[in-house]
């Protein structure tokens, strides 16, 4: 199933609040009474903090403001088409964007998730957990750049080799993270992305995202990221990489 | 020649891809390439499709006979389908391709092996067809797997594999990624997967990136050879479903609905894989004579 991720800054003149409140309340509420029957799930996620590059540099090699993630996701391809092309969403949601959002540095892809498994995706402590496994409402969504010179397969591999020794080497991560989902960048990203008014943006081929119980869990991120950052071949561009802690608004869910 | 007009992957080096159309374009082989022990088969004439294959690609054939990306274990059906050989836009705007090559001389091992073989550089891509094969890519991981005598052939070497193939198939020289998967993975019924309904089948989906034109979108297709020995060789029935990816083992059109693929692409897709195959089969069993039983080596 084909997924949309835009990862947008707040336009010129707007505070972080008047950003989150037309974000949720006027383009959310755009967004549902336009929503089409072929969309599946829409979700805002509204950055509460972040960290981007490392400490190793001494200043930022990119833009280093992001205060929103949105994701969409649909059925097929046709289906994602068939909702960015229809009159009604050119008109009224598509034309909301510079409203809010510094569109032409959004960054955006289409994507296609791939599930890691984590070994205890409900919490132990009580049973009425057991209702909803692999949620949970603290989310870091972490932004990876391929490194110069890596090939997107074994960008791919690597990463499935870093996030297999990481996850051993980081015990509180891993009793902790209640759901992972890496979301691969695809070609036909290209094909959409004057919906979201994006222009020359940077390209990340893996957004990862993972789950917790609350956001006291932070910091199981951060040793797991530590670790991540540990693997011994190159293979992403950490200077230009980023993670947001965020939260999950809902905004459209029909598979849900 | 048109210039390069895109922004290229910056894995694309050593040479990159203007190098190799550079050399493409002289219509001869580097120095360095001439002194590989399979130079000659570059200077070998082209052997020419059928003419009654070039014939049928000259205009559509009919939709309502071709098999669609779900249907395709049809192909493990005995005897034929109703169009193996010939072209058409299918209703939802995909190109559809169907071509049929007997191949005397060649098995499915040789096969399995050439798609491991070719890999390692341009002039193995080139040989198979010069004028529209210009280079080819992989990373230093598939190398690695790919000259790891350890490895199996096709499970290790072919199925997973991204392969760069810089080529001309109709519409000017592209860069095209593409994804081999495994017979499960393009949707095969694995109980009816085995002799002799199947020798082998190498397939999966490309992605392509149009190097003169930056306003071109980005295409796809899913690719299909499929494999089944007969009499003294093998029968070759590739299908294309242009404009479809194949995602958790199940084909998805991208296709926007009121779009097509243009007719020149799939046409010219046609019209290549006619030519290229044709040369491939008289070209596949002299290179495997010759290289087919040592180790894969590069050079």
């Amino acid at each position: 199933m084909p997924k949309v991720i835009a990862c947008s800054r707040r336009r010129p003149g707007l505070t972080r609040a008047d950003y989150f409140r037309y974000l949720q309340f006027v383009h959310g509420t755009i967004s549902h009474k336009f929503a089409r029957e072929e969309m599946g799930w829409y979700i805002q996620n509204h950055v509460v903090d972040g960290a981007f590059g490392t400490t190793a540099e001494d200043t930022h090699h990119q833009l280093s403001d992001r205060d929103a993630a949105v994701e969409l996701s649909f059925t097929s391809f046709p289906n994602l088409f068939a909702t960015f092309e229809h009159p009604d969403v050119k008109e009224w949601v598509a034309s909301d964007g510079k409203f809010f959002a510094d569109e032409r540095h959004t960054i955006f892809m289409i994507t296609e998730e791939c599930e890691k498994p984590v070994p205890n995706p409900i919490d132990p402590f009580n049973p009425g957990y057991e209702l909803a496994p692999g949620v949970g409402a603290g989310k870091v969504m972490q932004f990876l750049m391929r490194a110069d010179g890596v090939y997107r397969e074994d960008y791919y591999d690597y990463w499935n080799e870093a996030h297999e020794a990481a996850m051993e080497a980081s015990p509180f991560f891993k009793e902790n993270v209640r759901r992972i989902v890496q979301s691969h960048r695809l070609d036909q990203s290209d094909n959409v992305k004057g919906h979201f008014g994006a222009g020359e943006i940077p390209i990340y081929d893996g957004v990862a995202s993972y789950w917790f119980d609350t956001s006291d869990y932070y910091g199981a991120f951060r040793q797991y990221n530590d670790e991540l950052m540990k693997f011994a071949k190159p293979w992403v561009d950490w200077s230009r990489s980023f993670y947001l802690y965020v939260k999950e608004i809902p905004i459209h869910h029909k598979e849900r | 020649m048109p210039t390069i007009k895109v922004k290229l992957d910056h894995a694309y080096k050593d040479p990159t891809v203007e190098e190799k159309i550079a050399v493409w374009e002289t219509g001869d082989l580097s120095d360095v390439e001439k002194a590989r022990p399979y130079a000659k088969y570059f200077y070998k004439d082209l052997n020419p499709p059928e003419p009654e294959v070039l014939a049928a690609f000259e205009g559509q054939c009919d939709p309502d006979k071709i098999i669609w990306p779900e249907m395709i274990s049809d192909l493990l059906d005995p005897g034929y389908l109703d169009v193996e050989i010939g072209w058409c836009i299918m209703p939802n705007g995909a190109g559809f391709i169907a071509n049929m090559t007997t191949m005397p001389g060649v098995t499915a091992r040789m096969v399995e092996w050439w798609f491991t073989w070719f890999t390692l550089n341009d002039q193995r891509y080139k040989i198979w067809y010069k004028p529209s094969h210009i280079g080819h890519y992989i990373s230093p991981e598939r190398r690695r797997i790919i000259l790891d005598p350890k490895s199996r052939i096709p499970e290790d070497t072919i199925w997973g594999a991204t392969h760069h193939a810089v080529e001309d198939v109709g519409v000017g020289p592209e860069l095209i990624d593409i994804h081999f998967k495994s017979p499960a993975e393009m949707g095969f019924d694995m109980d009816r997967f085995h002799q002799p309904n199947v020798a082998t089948v190498i397939g999966g989906y490309g992605d392509e990136l149009v190097l003169h034109d930056p306003d071109a979108p980005r295409g796809c297709a899913f690719m299909v050879h499929f494999i089944r020995d007969v009499e003294g060789g093998i029968e070759w029935r590739t299908r294309f479903w242009m404009g479809y990816r194949l995602q958790n083992g199940k084909a998805d059109c991208t296709i926007p609905p009121g779009e097509a693929v243009p007719e020149e692409a799939v046409k010219g897709l046609a019209v290549h894989n006619a030519h290229e195959y044709a040369n491939f089969k008289v070209m596949l069993p002299a290179v495997y004579a010759e290289f087919g039983d040592r180790p894969i080596f590069e050079d």
